[in-house]
């Protein structure tokens, strides 16, 4: 069956070229670099699947033109990523790239890219890609730090919470969001905030001080291992009864889920993507996904780099291709709005991400598995530029 | 008797002119990315050379080398993107604390030797790596410093030349790298490098023979530490930012695995042995993710079957042919 509609498909594919004689052109060269090795390599590889899965529902054809993608491995590293990204636009020849995760890695390719006039569409979380190393050819395909934290500190205050921790890692992404925590609440309810290193084990010092001194729930900003780890601890020691923790940005993501403990259920985030959301777009995304991950849902990170992936072919389509013309494309990608998994989203006037968030609550699935509850719908959220330039 | 060294050295000067008349043509040849990999090699090589001072003369094995390089690069970057400092101040000044650091760390490290040697540069770098990681204000903590300006060199009588352009950073670099490997020529084969090798061979014999070993030591330490910031500063000006990965402890590994892969104990060796890395590096990896594998087994083959580096094999290939081409004579 499934053999059948692969080559209808590729029949129709077939057609379709014969049809387009503009297949003859070069291919649309695109640089895409993420972790690949390394801690982080357990986000930047199946990121990196989710692009290629938005490109395949093409079948790497747009307008005509073949697609080519690139691969490279930052391997987290500044020094590297930005070797890799000179071997993608000097070498390679990439038309654009579409990469990368880690803060510190786009903090270094930034002033290249603008240098080097290469379009960029960037899935990482760097605030000053729209602010400070702002360039015309510089989008950012994920929310920014103000962003995210905003509408977290937001949520939290909507639930009635006026006495707040703020735990986070001591990085750019965290010390941000706590400035955005701080705004909203006031720094005299913030009753205390914490920064442990990232990767750090034991949260014991930190929870037995929130334990001393009760507030109305914790605002933790931490990622990777590091948030099932906390949740773990948090229930521990028993404050999962006291006090709530509230995830900003992918803090529930789906892929952290599977690590998180079944006391997990009930705390909230609010972010881009909610697994469980019933669209048909959602439907196909997720169902994609899980034929080639062994079963496992994608999180926050794949429906970005997916979504990215997916502005920059509606863009394609909109200059018939032409990617040569940077200016076109760039005009054109600053104008493109995509239905996607989670609906519209689109890019605001600084390049930045402009898309639906989404209140989640982890609660336990059909299947026994933690998942993402879908709760109310924030639209169209924008960077927050005026209150934090 | 008296003219054959002087043949060899007439050879190795000739192969040295081919091999910088090469250098100069290369722009003519590569495109800017291959130009932009010959730069990282020139800048490594310099960097392994100077750990080679340590490691291959003086017998002293640091895993902290990394600390002078980054200390450097972090010098000349602040100054150059907070203080807008130009090259001919920036450069030096970052190279100025290198020696610095390492004349401090030098006093606490020197007390020690082999494999407590080792381990006390270890723990030095990793204090300097943490202090870029975590004073944020100042360093930008693991973000780095993204934005250092490419320089321009000011000469006299209003003479300004941009080295934005690759073309003219690689032959900055060039210039910069081919001074600082004659200093270290000059350096390797002055009584005071001679001195280093009886030091590697046996302390006990050449403090009998009345030299200040530790002075020795320490003068090394700080000269190796200068080379290596040299390397740090222009990788900075040739990056465009630092971070702490920098004065990582892995960049410490690599880099005297570099020295070990080519062949300790002499120049050219670790020269060999990072361009060779920084190649398979940044070619490999074009290919597959798995490149660490790759540079794995090359390790473990040279680690078996070259333990003396890539050069010490064509060293000894020589060695073995001199002897045989003695033996014949004799019979």
């Amino acid at each position: 069956m499934r053999h059948f509609s692969i080559i209808a498909l590729l029949a129709l594919g077939a057609l379709g070229a014969s049809m387009q004689p503009a297949l003859s052109q070069e291919p649309i060269k695109i640089g895409v670099m993420f972790p690949l090795t390394g801690p982080l390599a357990s986000q930047g590889v199946p990121e990196r699947d989710a692009i290629k899965q938005a490109f395949d529902e093409v079948h790497d054809v747009v307008a005509g033109r073949k697609i080519e993608l690139i691969y490279e491995d930052s391997a987290a590293k500044p020094d590297i990523g930005l070797t890799k990204t000179k071997a993608l636009v000097e070498r390679d020849n990439v038309n654009l790239l579409l990469s990368e995760l880690v803060s510190s890695v786009g903090a270094a390719m930034a002033p290249y890219v603008a240098e080097h006039k290469i379009p960029w569409i960037s899935t990482v979380a760097l605030a000053s890609l729209t602010r400070a190393q702002k360039s015309p050819y510089i989008f950012r395909f994920v929310p920014s730090s103000y962003q995210y934290a905003l509408v977290a500190a937001n949520s939290g205050k909507k639930l009635g919470w006026k006495k707040v921790y703020f735990i986070g890692w001591n990085a750019p992404p965290a010390r941000e969001s706590y400035q955005v925590v701080k705004k909203i609440f006031g720094a005299e309810n913030v009753v205390d905030a914490m920064f442990p290193n990232v990767g750090t084990t034991d949260y014991a010092p930190y929870l037995t001080k929130m334990d001393a001194q009760p507030a109305d729930g914790i605002f933790a900003a931490m990622w990777g291992a590091d948030a099932p780890r906390i949740v773990e601890q948090w229930a521990e020691y028993g404050l999962n009864k006291k006090m709530p923790i509230f995830g900003i940005a992918s803090f529930t993501s789906e892929e952290l889920l599977t690590d998180m403990p079944p006391q997990a259920v009930g705390v909230r985030s609010a972010y881009t993507y909610c697994g469980t959301l019933d669209t048909p777009e959602n439907k196909k995304f997720v169902d994609e996904f899980k034929a080639q991950h062994n079963n496992a849902m994608p999180g926050s990170y794949m429906y970005m780099g997916y979504m990215a992936a997916k502005m920059v072919i509606a863009a394609l389509k909109d200059i018939n291709g032409k990617v040569e013309d940077k200016d076109a494309f760039i005009d054109a990608l600053s104008k493109v709005h995509v239905k996607g998994p989670m609906g519209e989203a689109s890019f605001d006037e600084h390049h930045g991400m402009v898309a639906n968030f989404y209140e989640l609550t982890v609660e336990k699935g059909a299947d026994g598995h933690l998942q993402n509850h879908c709760g109310q719908l924030i639209p169209q959220v924008r960077d927050p530029y005026a209150m934090f330039p | 008797m008296n003219t054959e060294p002087r043949q060899r050295n007439n050879a190795a000067c000739g192969l040295a002119a081919i091999l910088i008349l090469g250098m100069l043509a290369l722009p003519y040849f590569l495109s800017s990315y291959y130009l932009g990999l010959a730069i990282e090699m020139m800048i490594f090589a310099l960097f392994a050379m100077s750990l080679d001072l340590l490691v291959g003369y003086a017998g002293m094995a640091s895993l902290g080398h990394a600390a002078y390089f980054g200390v450097a690069a972090y010098t000349t970057g602040l100054l150059a993107l907070r203080l807008g400092w130009n090259v001919w101040l920036a450069l030096p000044a970052g190279v100025l604390m290198a020696a610095l650091t390492a004349a401090l760390f030098g006093l606490l490290a020197l007390r020690t030797r082999g494999s407590y040697f080792l381990m006390i540069t270890l723990a030095l770098s990793q204090v300097a790596w943490g202090i870029a990681f975590g004073w944020r204000t100042l360093t930008g903590g693991d973000d780095g410093l993204p934005d250092v300006p490419r320089p321009a060199l000011n000469l006299p009588l209003h003479l300004s030349w941009s080295l934005a352009g690759s073309t003219a950073f690689y032959y900055f670099v060039l210039v910069a790298i081919t001074v600082a490997t004659l200093l270290l020529i000059r350096i390797v084969i002055s009584p005071f490098g001679f001195a280093l090798r009886g030091i590697r061979e046996s302390e006990a014999r050449m403090l009998a023979l009345g030299y200040n070993v530790w002075r020795y030591k320490f003068v090394a330490f700080v000269l190796a530490a200068v080379f290596a910031g040299f390397a740090g500063c222009l990788y900075v000006y040739y990056n465009r930012f630092v971070s702490p990965d920098y004065l990582h402890v892995a960049r410490s590994a690599e880099v005297l695995l570099m020295v070990i892969l080519g062949g300790a104990g002499t120049l050219i060796g670790p020269a060999v042995g990072a361009a060779v890395i920084v190649l398979l590096q940044n070619l490999i990896s074009a290919y597959t993710e798995r490149w660490l594998l790759i540079l794995g087994i090359v390790y473990v083959f040279v680690a078996l079957f070259a333990p003396n580096g890539l050069v010490g094999v064509f060293l000894e290939y020589r060695a073995s042919r001199i002897k045989r081409h003695v033996k014949r004579l004799n019979s």
